[in-house]
């Protein structure tokens, strides 16, 4: 069924960026007076758990690209001899290359996660997955768990600090992570929870999953490799187009009316987000703004904005850099939420509707501004929404940040080849070429042609520009087999994804 | 002319010439002298006029420096580029023998391949000598707009280290900014080697502007702004020439030729002035 942004949205069609909302306060229904029971071995809880092909088992990415956990659990399972096992992993790494195989022999043969890359994601884009895998975002996931629409049947949750009451957090530990936020409706819904830890501690500071909630607690040599959980640092950009971009970007935030005391803002670890927040920061300062609230992914950049008092809290979902890791220890306004909280379109309080302004990238944007940054120039899956469809509806203003011609290919296309984010939610595209504005705002393209020297053009010229830079590249001609569907964060289809030739 | 900024891009990174409109300088150079290798020469003549030729410059400036006169180069450089018609040529090197050179077969090639366009030069001053005959050098250009100081090439002229200080260079940054002054043509500073140190950017550029000189070389793109804070007139300038621009509008109509703003005397150079101010502030984006 053709959907209302022109794509096939097969029997869920997407109808708008908020046209499903159906508010809902969410009743965990577990025993809160069980205990979990705390082994040493991975093959002696798994013996205990009743085990069946076609179960659904979810992981979390928090452990990022140094994850052992999916792998280790996945290749016990592929030993035991299982088939048609879905995964619900909330991000899919290049460390999680096993389930390649694991895909070829139907052990697995659906992946339900809102970011995937790697060789994972390339064996999805070229068939390789019986089943039409899901593309969801961060806000989506929570959702389909808390309201039973994905049934998780064992959630293994890697879990940096565990405490002897079988608490946990993921602020401890030689694996620790920061937040283990998008793996708290997994411990809230799965029918069976299991904590694998390498670090069991007296007492664990902010709990995020409770010990009520888990049924068994591995404790094992390592569950991540330090290295791949976070970077050390992130940095600003150097590049001089990023540096532009960011500085035009700043200066449209400066002029939009939305900066002054109270302010809320969202950004994420490119070079390019950070070098954005840099200036943000500087305009604060100078005019002396007090922000309420800095969210999302956190790196150290906004670490140091509370740590200065430009912000009074920070809401913190993952952690980006060691940084952030070490703030959300120490600092008491610097507090961690989960998925649900972040991003579930249908929980009233989510914090990514009560944003002023996020910063977004884009691999691919259109006329329309929908904005793809799922699959490639080659049509093989490369990321995801991740919280880039949440945030994009939930803020006031949406600003993509993106150079127009990257390594001689244009950003702007007629048509995106997959639509992560409907156009109707993307406010703003900041090039090194000139910004263009969602018509839907004459008003604030009024303003900024009035007060400031920034290039507003229409999107369409901005394209033309392109276009005489890179000429207009040949179609990317893709198969008609589905391999996965972009979920919207309603649960409704948004696009659908088709298989490459290998 | 006024140029703030002038920067520099290797005439054989197309990645880099690409993009060089929209790095927010007065003025870019492609090189084709020191920053192109002997072997890439031709494929960064090409290259630059191809730039010229196909992509469009709404925000900079365009010159091109050409190799010297005692290269093999300098004269097929020419040849290429003058039909791209680029604003301004950078000439090397700059001496009483080469820049009257350079300037005839400018002049010849634009009429050979009908240029209408104008092209002046920019004069880079880096020896000794140059320094100590900068006023018949600047006698011999009939085109120039621009006097560069080249320190690098000058200091090592002068057998002198370069040092974090640039005591070394000051003599030669004084007379190059009073030849700038007293030829009325844009007194361009050296580069400022730290990329990194932005600082230290900002305050050199500060004694620089204390000593005439108006703007300055860059060797990287991050560098623009940091000059551009310290060489464009500040808010409060910009608001004082447009003060005393409608000032003089109302002598003007009062039939006053002088009249005194803030307790001052006004007369046509401080009026001159203020009208520059006003217009490179336009110029420069900093007013509408």
């Amino acid at each position: 069924m053709i959907n209302s942004v022109g794509r096939n949205g097969l029997d869920r069609p997407f109808e708008g960026a908020f046209a499903n909302v159906v508010p809902a306060v969410y009743e965990i229904k577990k025993d809160r007076n069980n205990k979990p029971t705390f082994s040493k071995s991975l093959d002696e809880v798994l013996d205990r758990l009743p085990l069946k092909d076609g179960m659904t088992l979810s992981f979390h990415h928090h452990l990022r690209n140094g994850d052992y956990v999916l792998n280790m659990v996945m290749e016990n399972i592929h030993k035991r001899g299982f088939k048609d096992i879905k995964i619900a992993a909330t991000s899919i790494f290049p460390c999680h290359e096993p389930l390649v195989e694991m895909l070829e022999d139907q052990t697995v043969t659906k992946i339900y996660a809102s970011y995937y890359s790697g060789p994972v994601a390339k064996a999805v884009s070229v068939g390789k997955c019986k089943d039409i895998c899901v593309v969801s975002t961060h806000g989506s996931r929570p959702r389909a768990i808390l309201e039973g629409e994905l049934k998780i049947d064992i959630a293994f949750i890697a879990s940096p600090a565990v405490d002897k009451e079988g608490n946990i957090s993921g602020s401890d530990g030689p694996s620790s992570c920061g937040v283990l936020g998008y793996a708290i409706a997994d411990a809230e819904c799965a029918e069976h929870v299991v904590a694998l830890t390498d670090f069991i501690t007296e007492k664990v500071e902010k709990i995020e999953i409770p010990a009520f909630l888990v049924n068994e607690i591995i404790e094992l040599e390592s569950i991540g490799d330090a290295e791949g959980i976070v970077s050390g640092t992130t940095r600003i950009t150097k590049d001089p187009v990023g540096l532009k971009i960011a500085r035009d970007c700043a200066t449209l935030i400066e002029h939009s009316g939305l900066l002054k005391d109270g302010f809320s803002f969202q950004t994420g670890a490119g070079g390019t987000s950070l070098a954005v927040a840099s200036e943000v920061k500087l305009l604060m300062k100078e005019k002396g703004i007090k922000g309420s609230f800095a969210s999302g992914g956190i790196t150290g950049y906004l670490v140091e904005m509370l740590e200065e008092g430009l912000f009074e809290e920070l809401y913190d979902v993952q952690c980006f850099d060691l940084a952030a890791v070490r703030s959300i220890k120490k600092n008491e306004t610097h507090r961690k939420m989960s998925a649900n909280e972040y991003a579930n379109i249908n929980n009233e309080n989510n914090i990514a509707s009560k944003l002023d302004v996020v910063i977004l990238g884009a691999s691919e944007i259109d006329l329309d501004y929908n904005v793809n940054v799922t699959t490639g120039s080659d049509g093989i899956i490369l990321g995801g929404s991740g919280g880039h469809a949440d945030t994009a509806a939930g803020a006031k203003l949406s600003i993509i940040v993106s150079k127009l011609v990257n390594a001689r290919i244009s950003c702007l296309v007629d048509k995106v080849m997959t639509i992560t984010t409907p156009g109707e939610t993307i406010d703003v595209l900041v090039t090194e070429r000139g910004i263009a504005i969602n018509p839907k705002h004459a008003d604030l393209i009024e303003k900024l042609k009035e007060e400031t020297n920034l290039e507003i053009l229409p999107i369409e010229e901005l394209k033309r520009i392109a276009d005489e830079l890179t000429g207009i590249p040949k179609k990317f001609e893709s198969t008609s087999d589905i391999v996965a569907i972009s979920e919207y964060r309603d649960g409704t289809v948004l696009d659908v994804i088709y298989r490459v030739e290998e | 002319m006024s140029r703030r900024s002038l920067l520099f891009m290797p005439g054989n990174n197309p990645g880099m010439l690409i993009n060089a409109d929209i790095l927010g300088a007065d003025t870019v150079v492609f090189d084709l002298e020191d920053a192109v290798a002997l072997d890439e020469k031709d494929a960064a003549r090409t290259l630059v006029r191809n730039a010229l030729n196909t992509l469009t410059f709404k925000h900079s400036e365009v010159s091109v420096r050409i190799n010297p006169i005692d290269s093999p180069y300098w004269e097929a450089d020419l040849e290429y580029i003058v039909p791209a018609m680029p604003d301004s040529i950078v000439i090397p090197k700059a001496s009483t023998e080469a820049v009257p050179m350079v300037e005839q077969r400018i002049e010849e090639l634009r009429a050979k391949y009908n240029v209408e366009k104008e092209i002046d030069t920019i004069l880079l001053i880096e020896s000794a000598n140059g320094i100590m005959d900068i006023q018949n050098i600047c006698k011999s250009s009939k085109l120039f707009t621009g006097l560069i100081l080249g320190a690098e090439d000058y200091s090592s002229d002068m057998g002198v280290e370069r040092t974090k200080g640039n005591k070394e260079i000051e003599y030669a940054r004084y007379v190059l900014a009073t030849a700038a002054r007293a030829f009325r043509v844009d007194g361009i500073d050296t580069p400022y080697t730290d990329v990194d140190d932005m600082e230290g950017l900002m305050e050199d550029t500060g004694f620089a502007k204390s000593i005439g000189l108006g703007g300055r070389l860059l060797i990287n793109p991050r560098q623009v702004e940091y000059v551009h804070k310290v060489l464009s007139p500040t808010a409060e300038q910009i608001e004082e020439a447009s003060n005393i621009l409608t000032e003089s509008e109302i002598a003007k109509k009062q039939g006053l030729g002088v009249f005194s703003y803030k307790g001052k005397m006004v007369d046509l150079p401080v009026i001159k002035r203020a009208e520059a101010t006003i217009e490179n502030a336009k110029k420069w984006g900093l007013i509408k």
